[in-house]
């Protein structure tokens, strides 16, 4: 039973009928910043993509304020297109619907709520069969009440006296209703009152009101014409899914129950057939269980990360640093200066988080980054080139010293990029010396900074760069 | 159709009894038959029965007249509305083919023109009755199927009725016209 016909249709109900929407009041200002129309549509978009679904997550998801996503499902369960469910839950009620949405393979991935007190959460849900018969007499109704206009079915009937040319409405001769004859009589002269038709009335009446009857007719064809035209494919759609079974997820305990039980029997399972067709009541393709997504954020600041990170920056392949990371006298391997190709992870720095990624993107995300590695690794390489060319320069202008490093400092404009930071601290220089004094021969040494900028200021000359 | 709406009314149930009292009782019965004696209300429709009884607070206590109460209470009442498919009995066919009157529930001014009985044609006689070949006959004491096209609210207008509602009918639409098989006690509002 596939779900995708009825989600069009919902989108196309949305779109049709509820695209001026706003929860804002009629006498309230409707500035460009406030103004929402159009929320029911972005309201109903998503609950195609979801079953239950907590009114909360939905709020957060869609980035929208939980009173105004509240007033819109509020207008939806009135227009019969939205189920909402509301019951009081504690810290296990709302696990289970979480463990339930992730059985489901949503991949919405929510974590159990750290501090859940007891009180009344909100569920809703699209109703597809509720949907399909309200679109159906809508779309009845406008036709019907337009058809009925144009041919005068709603017109009260008029009554003339051939007398005195005097009108009277059914309701007003009613009461001139003559006990005897059982006609109706006109109240001046006594005349018998005739019915009329709406032709007789339109010949008799003034050109004045013939004009304007028969605008109001072309007017109403116009718009019978207008909405048969704009509505077809939402009328399409409607007879396509006429005979389609419509996808029934059931109450929002049911629903969970059957979720739950799914996750559990089907975990680890693609595709299984229990999945199918207990955990989302429809059926077509399960997701896969690939587990819960747990997100691992490691910030080198925190305590308890703090040595994980260290751990892996300890036991990680070296990666090759960015150039601008470069400094004369740093310990660097080949590797790290980017000279041999390896994978590349010029893109991380020390602060790196590690996500744990699905398969799928993984595998993409290499191909990507095999080609852009390269591209890396030659500029770098001719960059590097660059660096020592210059450096060997410096040294021979230069006075050996013992150690003159600056961690974190740009190094000569040969390694100054546009757009990369570059600092100068002079009191950063004297904390570096104490760091890095002793270090082995191959370190490259860098003079005084000022020296440097002088020595930058005659390579201008080789490389050419743009003030920011 | 059916409502229920809170209302405020202000009844006089009477003289106090010799303790200077007057029961609770004694100001719902006045109460009953202020509603009686009304029927009918221009907002409200026709009042069918007290529900329950909200408040009962003294208004107004004085050395000329009786003690006035102010009574808020929920009432059951039943107003027409434009649109809507009540059924009916026919009461009286016009000898003169212009229509027929219809009661409906506690509406007695319903008004059925002979040009909203398209296909229907008038047979005259002492039973004045219209005839439909597909549909069947309209006469006294049919159950007609009808829709509401407007009404009004008679207030002291017309000659004997009064705090009435007179309401226009019409049977062009699918499903409406004469139900046969109903019987006349069997309508339910």
């Amino acid at each position: 039973m596939s779900i995708e016909p009825f989600n069009r249709l919902v989108k196309l109900v949305a779109r049709a009928f509820y695209d001026d929407f706003t929860t804002k009041g009629e006498n309230q200002p409707k500035t460009g910043r406030s103004d929402n129309r159009g929320i029911v549509v972005v309201v109903l978009d998503a609950l195609t993509r979801r079953q239950w679904v907590r009114e909360e997550d939905l709020a957060k998801a869609l980035s929208l304020h939980s009173k105004q996503l509240r007033r819109t499902l509020r207008f939806l369960e009135e227009e019969k297109l939205v189920t909402r469910d509301h019951r009081r839950e504690t810290a296990k009620g709302a696990k289970i619907f979480s463990a339930a949405i992730a059985a489901t393979g949503d991949g919405i991935g929510k974590e159990g709520e750290e501090k859940i007190k007891l009180h009344t959460h909100s569920y809703c849900c699209l109703d597809y069969s509720q949907i399909h018969d309200v679109v159906r007499y809508r779309l009845h109704r406008l036709k019907k009440k337009l058809k009925d206009e144009l041919e005068n079915k709603n017109t009260v009937q008029e009554y003339i006296c051939p007398n005195c040319s005097r009108r009277y409405t059914a309701l007003d001769a009613l009461r001139l209703v003559s006990l005897e004859d059982e006609y109706f009589h006109c109240e001046s002269c006594n005349g018998e009152l005739v019915a009329e038709s709406d032709k007789l009335a339109a010949q008799e009446a003034g050109d004045g009101d013939d004009n304007a009857r028969r605008r109001r007719r072309e007017k109403l064809k116009d718009t019978l014409q207008k909405m048969e035209v704009q509505l077809k494919p939402l009328m399409d759609q409607l007879s396509r899914v006429k005979d389609l079974p419509v996808p029934e997820f059931g109450s929002l305990q049911a629903w969970e129950a059957r979720a739950h039980a799914a996750g559990r029997g089907g975990s680890g399972d693609a595709g299984a057939n229990d999945g199918s067709k207990s955990s989302q009541g429809y059926g077509g393709t399960p997701m896969p269980f690939l587990g819960d997504t747990k997100v691992e954020v490691s910030f080198a600041g925190l305590e308890g990360k703090e040595e994980d990170v260290k751990s892996e920056v300890a036991t990680a392949p070296l990666k090759v640093l960015p150039p601008w990371m470069i400094k004369q006298g740093m310990n660097l391997t080949k590797e790290q200066r980017g000279e041999v190709g390896e994978e590349s992870k010029m893109e991380s720095t020390p602060m790196s988080s590690q996500l744990s990624d699905d398969k799928k993107s993984t595998v993409q995300s290499d191909d990507k980054k095999s080609l852009q590695d390269e591209y890396i690794k030659a500029y770098y390489a001719a960059l590097l080139k660059k660096q020592q060319e210059q450096e060997e320069s410096a040294r021979k202008q230069q006075q050996p010293s013992d150690s003159n490093t600056a961690d974190g400092h740009s190094d000569t404009s040969s390694s100054r990029q546009v757009g990369m930071k570059a600092k100068r601290d002079p009191e950063d220089v004297v904390w570096e010396e104490a760091q890095y004094a002793g270090n082995p021969s191959d370190s490259y040494k860098v003079g005084d900074l000022n020296v440097q900028a002088d020595e930058s200021g005659e390579d201008d000359d080789d490389v050419e760069w743009e003030e920011g | 159709m059916l409502c229920e709406g809170e209302l405020v009314k202000y009844v006089c149930p009477g003289k106090p009894d010799s303790n200077g009292l007057i029961s609770r009782r004694s100001i719902i019965t006045s109460l009953l038959k202020y509603l009686l004696c009304e029927k009918a209300s221009k907002d409200h429709g026709y009042f069918l029965a007290i529900t329950s009884i909200k408040s009962i607070s003294l208004k107004l206590v004085n050395e000329v007249r009786f003690p006035l109460f102010r009574v808020i209470f929920n009432c059951r009442t039943f107003m027409p509305f434009q649109g809507e498919i009540l059924q009916g009995v026919v009461d009286q066919v016009f000898r003169s083919g212009m229509g027929l009157l219809l009661r409906s529930g506690p509406l007695k001014w319903v008004y059925l023109s002979a040009i909203k009985m398209p296909g229907y044609s008038f047979i005259p006689g002492e039973n004045p009755s219209f005839l439909h070949d597909k549909f069947g006959k309209i006469e006294a004491g049919v159950v007609v199927r009808f829709s509401v096209l407007s009404f009004r609210w008679i207030g002291r207008r017309w000659g004997d009725a009064r705090n009435e509602l007179a309401v226009l009918a019409s049977i062009e639409g699918e499903y409406l016209g004469p139900l046969p098989e109903v019987q006349p006690d069997d309508i339910v509002l």
